[in-house]
């Protein structure tokens, strides 16, 4: 971030229509103006494949919060069984999901059954969730950089529920969505751009991607995000891949990682273990952006309106990466605390999609439709076929909210 | 008449007034609500004020965890499942006092759910309750059999009501709004609540399951909104509930202050009084709703601009926001005026034109326009603004500012007969039960919010679908199909949803806000001045 700062630096960056464009997530105007295969619009492509991954992973959750496990009602029709299925898959457990795929292959919409015989498949493969150009269910165009494909309109399925309907959307065409712009960002930027950028964001238990020394090098790589060096990429990828961390396992990362990456550096004095302490990161985080904002003003010989605002991604930046941080040392009360207070960081100009969808995600493996349809519903026309997933995240709504049963209006 | 102030010398008096009134408090914690809250009393809640305040001096049963969202309680150590299905056996923890340091005990659980049944308590909560309890019995000084009158899937679910103490109300189930216990209530709660003339002084009331982190903090009435910020920059109150999008720009360029989501469902709406006879042609009132230019609207009085992204303002046609499941996405919002299409339906109903004005009969209009006071907080000059687009369209008005205590006592009740429209404000939590709005006044109890007697057989039949459907696609029909015959009959012209946002000082620590309850947390937060 720092080194963006020098007017001569800067001023082709703030200048061009494609940040502009991207700054407001027009993704499609971004990608028009972008125009050529490059980092830019691999940055595009790899953050629109992170949010069909994670908007599959707010469908998936929801769908396992409203007919798995013993939340599974009476009248529930046995179809549900098939979005259990893919819900399982995105998850990552594919036991689970072996034993549900196939109930179906006999359902009078054959829409669906076919879907099922299409994963029972996929399963035997190395790694089902791989689909790759796999498309047959929803077609997709070839893998081209600078577009944005839709897939068929949902909902998928009209599925007979006593004297009703219920309308489903298969996860399945989001999991290829973000697969085919995973796809064109590699064909945009190569592989290691797109794995440093892709990798943040991955289904749980997904393989990290090949990450190069240029990975995250290049700055439009992280301009206009949380990430102020190529360092901090560097540590979100490692905690990633790192569940299961104690707090000496975390202390030992971030010391590593301290001297390439702010955030690094700011959570690394609030591990101490045998604590990690959520006030000393809301402090430390807080602080940052004026830090960066006097780096930048020193690197740049005076003072600028941009600077503010870029700094500011660093506050939000902070936390975010601290939830990551939270959750690797298996610490879910600290990493909710933390979602919250980056929540409420991370508005405005700092505003990032994928946050808000990765919270509206957690929201839904909480059983907690109430937000996560409030930011769902913020994002659902950010691109093609996101909508799909409001079929889900509406089942649970009404379930949950059902269940709780007695509200009076108050004005 | 009065004479009005010039504004600027009404928002300095009211700085220099809370800033010297500020002194008086010392180091406690203060913030702005809406309005004071009207009763202390769950059973009796009326308001989003009450709502919050019962949090602070009440336990539920049951809660969500707002950070987790984990479904816990502080008053339960255990539960099983008895009665095959229909009942739980719940052991209450030992050692809980309530604020007057009478032991906590199985038998204000038990009460608690007798007072919600008896018929004689008139609370609408109370009422809703009846179709879901069958009784309560006290099995032990810590166990209370909580009997439902049907297997509920997840029945703790069901146990988030507040918990009222016995010994207050001498074991009378039949509890009234007008009992004392309303102003000075026991709880078990992380406070107690004194409410005085000009405020709620709330004092940290340890107990075993509470620690409260702030000694004392004071519930002012918010006037102004730049007076709020004002004094809230100035450290003079250390929080605002609600701040108005305008100011909440102000609010994040300072260091010291910070923008707390609070996750509310709230929809703004003009009801529409159908006994008057001008009114009670339905063309008339698609007329009324063709004339707002929500838009104008929405950037004046809400400080949006069109084609804002990520607004905190959302349209809405129908009682639902629109991420609601229950919201009809086929019925279109009216986001600009139509001034021909409404001219056409006047015409058609009857009405005439002479002299720029509307007549209905040969008599001039002239609407009688009421808004909840306090709305004019978060919506500066709503209501002028609504006035000034009809008069605009030819309708004469007159405008009225209604304070909380005349909305509970005459809107709420349906007696405001003598308004034409009525703008006002509806908050939800997860549910979105709107059957109390527009279902016909009866003596059941239906139709306890119905503020102007609406009454149409098919939206009743509508919503019986909805409290009967055992599926929940069946409850979404019936209110998407509720949705479209509202939007058609219009007993509201539907405004819009507007998020809610608090502002604390930085200083203000641990301060997680709840959705809906807000002070779930209360424990957690710190202030050091």
């Amino acid at each position: 971030m720092v080194e963006v700062a020098p007017g001569p630096k800067l001023a082709p960056l703030v200048q061009h229509t494609g940040w502009q464009t991207y700054h407001g997530r027009n993704y499609a105007g971004a990608l028009a103006a972008f125009g050529e295969p490059g980092v830019p619009t691999a940055r595009v492509h790899a953050e629109l494949a992170a949010l069909y991954r994670l908007t599959s992973l707010a469908q998936a959750r929801a769908i396992l919060q409203t007919y798995g496990g013993d939340q599974r009602r009476e009248g529930d029709p046995p179809e549900v069984d098939y979005l259990l299925g893919v819900a399982q898959v995105i998850v990552g457990e594919l036991d689970a999901a072996r034993g549900l795929f196939g109930k179906n292959s006999s359902s009078t919409i054959q829409a669906l059954a076919a879907a099922d015989a299409a994963w029972i498949e996929r399963l035997d493969r190395p790694d089902p969730r791989a689909l790759g150009t796999d498309a047959a269910l929803f077609p997709l165009p070839p893998v081209e950089e600078g577009g944005l494909p839709d897939s068929p309109a949902a909902p998928h399925f009209e599925i007979p529920m006593g004297d009703t309907i219920l309308k489903a959307a298969d996860p399945t065409a989001l999991m290829q969505l973000s697969q085919w712009h995973a796809a064109a960002a590699e064909k945009a930027g190569g592989a290691s751009v797109t794995s440093a950028l892709l990798d943040p964001w991955r289904w749980p238990g997904e393989a990290l991607g090949p990450v190069g020394p240029e990975g995250a090098e290049a700055v439009e790589a992280r301009f206009l995000s949380g990430w102020t060096t190529p360092g901090d990429v560097h540590l979100v990828r490692a905690l990633a891949g790192s569940d299961g961390l104690d707090l000496e396992g975390l202390q030992a990362l971030l010391e590593e990682l301290r001297d390439g990456s702010p955030y690094a550096a700011v959570l690394s004095k609030c591990v101490k273990s045998p604590s990690f302490e959520a006030e000393c990161v809301l402090r430390r985080a807080a602080d940052l952006p004026g830090q960066l904002e006097e780096a930048m003003e020193l690197a740049a010989g005076s003072s600028s309106a941009d600077h503010r605002e870029f700094a500011a991604h660093s506050g939000f930046g902070a936390l975010r990466v601290a939830v990551r941080a939270a959750e690797s040392v298996s610490d879910p009360q600290m990493a909710g605390l933390l979602r919250l207070n980056a929540l409420d960081a991370g508005v405005g100009p700092v505003f990032e999609p994928l946050f808000a969808m990765d919270m509206a995600a957690w929201d839904a493996g909480n059983r907690n439709p109430h937000r996560a349809k409030e930011l769902f519903h913020g994002l659902s026309t950010h691109a093609p076929g996101l909508d799909g997933a409001r079929y889900a995240l509406d089942a649970l709504y009404l379930r949950v909210s059902r269940d709780v049963g007695v509200g009076v209006p108050m004005h | 008449m009065k004479l009005r102030q010039p504004r600027f010398r009404r928002q300095f008096l009211a700085i220099a007034l809370a800033v010297s009134g500020t002194a008086l408090l010392g180091s406690n914690l203060a913030y702005y609500e809406e309005s004071l809250p009207s009763t202390l009393n769950p059973l009796f809640a009326e308001s989003m004020v009450d709502s919050r305040v019962h949090e602070l001096i009440f336990d539920r049963i049951y809660y969500h965890s707002p950070i987790t969202n984990e479904l816990t309680s502080r008053l339960v150590e255990g539960w099983t499942v008895a009665e095959g299905g229909k009942a739980v056996r719940l052991t209450l923890k030992k050692g809980l006092t309530w604020h007057d340091g009478v032991p906590f005990s199985s038998a204000d659980v038990c009460f608690t759910i007798d007072a919600m049944l008896d018929p004689k308590t008139p609370s609408v909560l109370g009422e809703k309750q009846r179709a879901i309890f069958r009784g309560c019995k006290q099995e032990k000084d810590n166990v209370a059999l909580v009997q439902f009158l049907r297997i509920f899937h997840n029945p703790l679910e069901r146990l988030s009501f507040y918990v009222l103490p016995a010994h207050s109300f001498d074991g009378n189930t039949a509890v009234q709004p007008d009992h004392e216990f309303s102003a000075h209530p026991q709880g078990t709660g992380p406070a107690s609540g004194a409410r005085g003339r000009r405020g709620v002084t709330f004092t940290r009331a340890p107990n075993l399951h509470h620690k409260a982190g702030v000694g004392q903090m004071s519930l002012q009435e918010g006037q102004d909104p730049l007076v709020q910020v004002r004094t809230l920059q100035n450290n003079g109150v250390q929080g605002i509930i609600a701040v108005p999008p305008s100011y909440r720009a102000d609010v994040s360029a300072s260091d010291d202050l910070a923008l707390k989501s609070y996750d509310l469902r709230s929809w703004w709406f003009a009801a529409v009084n159908q006994d008057k006879a001008y009114l009670k042609d339905k063309r008339v009132r698609q007329a009324l709703n063709l004339l707002l230019d929500r838009t104008e609207l929405r950037e004046k009085a809400v400080g949006v601009k069109p084609n804002e992204q990520n607004s905190p303002c959302e349209f809405i046609s129908g009682p639902f926001v629109q991420s609601s499941p229950y919201y009809n996405r086929a019925v279109p919002v009216q986001a600009r005026s139509d001034q021909e299409q409404a001219e056409s339906l006047l015409l058609e109903a009857g009405f005439t034109q002479a002299g720029g004005r509307w007549h209905y009969k040969d008599e001039p209009i002239t609407l009688r326009i009421g808004m909840k006071a306090s709305l004019d907080i978060e919506a500066t000059d709503l209501l002028s603004q609504i006035g000034n687009q009809l008069e605009a369209a030819g309708f004469g008005r007159q405008e009225y500012k209604i304070g909380v205590d005349d909305w509970n006592r005459v809107v709420l009740t349906g007696q405001a007969q003598e308004y034409d429209l009525l703008v006002g404000k509806w908050s939800f939590g997860l549910v979105e039960d709107v059957n109390p709005l527009f279902h016909t006044r009866n003596t059941d109890g239906a139709g306890a919010r119905n503020i102007f007697g609406f009454s149409d057989p098919e939206v009743d039949a509508l919503m019986q679908d909805f409290e009967k459907a055992r599926l929940d696609t069946q409850a979404q029909d019936a209110y998407h199909k509720l949705h479209a015959r509202l939007a058609e009959e219009l007993p509201y012209l539907f405004l819009w949803k507007l998020d809610t946002k608090s502002a604390w000082r930085s200083n203000v620590r641990g301060n997680t806000i709840a959705p809906y309850y807000y002070w779930t947390e209360f424990d957690s937060w710190k202030y050091k001045p």
